[in-house]
């Protein structure tokens, strides 16, 4: 009897590519329209992980009947644990071992190699994304899983309508400070709030954001509320 | 006079009287008694047959009828058994309604006469009625139409005739056992409950079995052969839940789409379990496969028989997982063709194997050409969602 597969990525490696002292961190991120351009959705789940909630979204090409790609998006407590749950997925890969991906795609990522069906997987914030070819024809996934990952890289426009974000202190001081969104509409599909820290670094606690402080003066979140088709409504909040 | 409402899950609290406790899918709620309502869609129930006892009961209630008196009532099979138009096209046409009914038709049986007492308005408290000559102790797998009429009778005398007043209809789940892990008879919204989405597939893949090892049988296979799927390395419904809301989507989806082993063993034990079997998914590690038919693949064509270098397979374990336990397999079929080195392949399906040794007749044997393929003994059943 055994307990582990012989062949495992080294975490630490990639645990210590994680900024200590910013970051951002997203909710209800999943695959846009525009990160598979001329496909068309057929399907968007919402399914739940030990890791988290996933955002399953599976696109079609009507070009191609028998050519479909499936888009998970995972979304983790924080960036530490999307590392863990990329690393879970290449645990329940049969694959005996998963090539590194492009090195410009997410914090990590891994890719199954050329004569088998095409996926791959990266970590990107807190979010650990998979990009699966899901038919029998082979889909090219790697531009689906980097027009992904470019998106969540852009810088967040700051010229749209303001936001209400407000930071919570616990009295007691037992618990980080909760930084709270006060929208005035409910998002759509494909709309995510982007959390950005400066000085410390983000998590989600009992389905709050909480702030961890990496001990430097200045301390802040940015919150964007990014949706296609619509102006982003960005606040700033000042931890105190 | 008519029928209100007639339950059949009426004692949440256990199944060895009445039927199970399910519910819709994941998002939808715990199917609740009455199951059938006057004026409402009706729901389906699901009976598992080892459990239930000597004596299985419904509950109805009725509207309509004679103030302050009481009416005997009854439900009986509505079906009328076609006349036999004769000769040997007529004995084989009446021959295969009979199987048609075997496996399709009524085996609630007859709700037996009750008295029923009736207030002022017309209208009676819920009654229970014991179910006669119904066949839920024997029946195999299978999803069932039961279509009751309703009659009603003054008195117990000789005189009093019976009179038809009303008709249900009730579409009914038949198992072989109570559902096993995952799935569970909790209280409340419990989303572990049996869906009647699995049901609908578990119970129409198993139709027809009477032991678990048919139904286990029937669902590896079934899970092997979908039409629309193909294999990728990459677990894509579920390695820590088991996405079955996902993946029934796939399969009803009709469009094409992947799965890896694990998929394949949560979806073979996740459905047999349902109909009442007893399996467990179970991995090992580290091997060069010989040539298998991939899955859903047709063993008639060469690039379908394919080997793979695999960091860990997945499969289901009937019991405990060990070397000489015995094991099915959803995601492959194994060349039982002694010549590894030919083009002559033998497909078969991996259904109750013992993993085992060297042995040819084992199931590791005839999978793993190099490599340990040692066991990790951790037994998994995975929640659904």
């Amino acid at each position: 009897m055994t307990t582990r597969r012989s062949r495992r990525p080294d975490a630490e490696e990639y645990l210590r590519r994680i900024p200590r002292d910013g970051g951002d961190l997203f909710r209800g991120a999943s695959a846009w329209a525009e990160d598979l351009p001329g496909w068309r959705r057929s399907t968007r789940e919402q399914l739940r992980d030990p890791e988290g909630p996933v955002r399953r979204s599976v696109w079609n090409d009507p070009k191609e009947p028998d050519a479909r790609v499936v888009v998970d998006v995972v979304e983790c407590a924080s960036a530490a644990l999307a590392v863990a749950a990329l690393l879970e997925r290449l645990d329940w890969n049969q694959l005996a071992e998963v090539p590194a991906g492009p090195p410009d795609l997410g914090l990590a990522s891994f890719a199954h190699p050329e004569g088998v069906p095409p996926a791959v997987f990266f970590a990107r914030a807190n979010l650990c994304v998979t990009v699966a070819s899901f038919a029998r024809r082979s889909a090219a996934v790697i531009p689906v899983a980097q027009a992904v990952d470019r998106r969540l890289l852009r810088e967040p426009d700051r010229q749209g309508p303001g936001l209400g974000v407000e930071a919570v202190r616990d009295p007691r001081g037992a618990s980080p400070p909760q930084v709270r969104v006060f929208l005035r509409y409910t998002m759509g599909e494909e709309g995510h709030l982007r959390f950005r820290a400066t000085g410390g670094t983000l998590e989600i606690r009992n389905d709050e954001v909480a702030f961890l402080r990496a001990g430097g003066e200045e301390a802040a979140v940015e919150v964007f509320v990014e949706e296609a088709g619509r102006p982003t409504a960005s606040g700033r909040v000042t931890i105190p | 006079m008519q029928v209100d409402e007639v339950h059949f899950n009426h004692a949440t609290g256990s199944h060895t009287g009445d039927a199970l406790t399910i519910r819709k899918g994941p998002g939808g709620s715990p199917v609740q008694a009455p199951e059938w309502r006057r004026g409402f869609t009706p729901e389906a129930a699901a009976y598992a047959s080892a459990p239930l006892g000597a004596t299985v009961t419904i509950k109805a209630r009725f509207s309509g009828g004679p103030p302050n008196a009481t009416r005997q009532i009854r439900g009986l099979d509505a079906y009328v058994e076609p006349t036999d138009p004769g000769g040997c096209l007529g004995w084989l046409v009446v021959l295969i309604i009979k199987l048609i009914r075997a496996v399709f038709g009524n085996v609630l049986g007859d709700a037996g006469a009750e008295a029923v007492m009736f207030d002022a308005t017309g209208r009676s408290g819920l009654v229970t009625f014991t179910l006669v000559n119904h066949k839920l102790k024997t029946a195999s797998v299978g999803i069932r139409t039961t279509e009751w009429k309703w009659q009603s009778r003054p008195g117990l005398g000789k005189g009093s005739k019976w009179t038809t007043f009303d008709t249900t209809q009730h579409r009914i789940y038949t198992v072989l056992d109570t559902p096993a892990g995952p799935w569970t008879q909790g209280a409340g919204n419990d989303t572990q409950l049996p869906w009647t989405d699995a049901l609908d597939k578990a119970c129409a893949w198993a139709a027809g079995a009477t032991v678990k090892d048919a139904a286990a049988a029937a669902v590896t296979r079934a899970v092997n052969t979908q039409p629309l799927q193909s294999y990728t390395p990459s677990t894509l419904f579920g390695f820590g839940n088991y996405h079955l809301s996902s993946y029934l989507a796939a399969l009803n989806g009709g469009a094409p789409f992947q799965l890896n082993c694990t998929d394949c063993a949560d979806a073979v034990t996740t459905f047999a379990n349902l109909v009442g079997c007893d399996l467990w998914e179970g991995r090992f590690f580290d091997m060069e496969t010989r040539k298998f038919l991939t899955l859903n693949g047709n063993a008639g064509v060469e690039a379908n028989w394919v080997w793979w270098s695999w960091g860990y397979h997945e499969i289901c374990w009937l019991g405990a997982i060990g070397q000489f336990a015995q094991v099915y397999d959803g995601c492959l079929q194994l060349d039982t063709d002694d010549n590894y080195g030919d083009l002559v392949h033998v497909a078969q399906h991996p259904i109750k194997m013992t993993f085992g040794t060297t042995d040819p007749a084992h199931y590791k044997y005839r999978l793993i050409k190099s490599g340990p393929g040692d066991l990790e003994n951790i037994p998994r059943r995975r929640v659904v969602d």
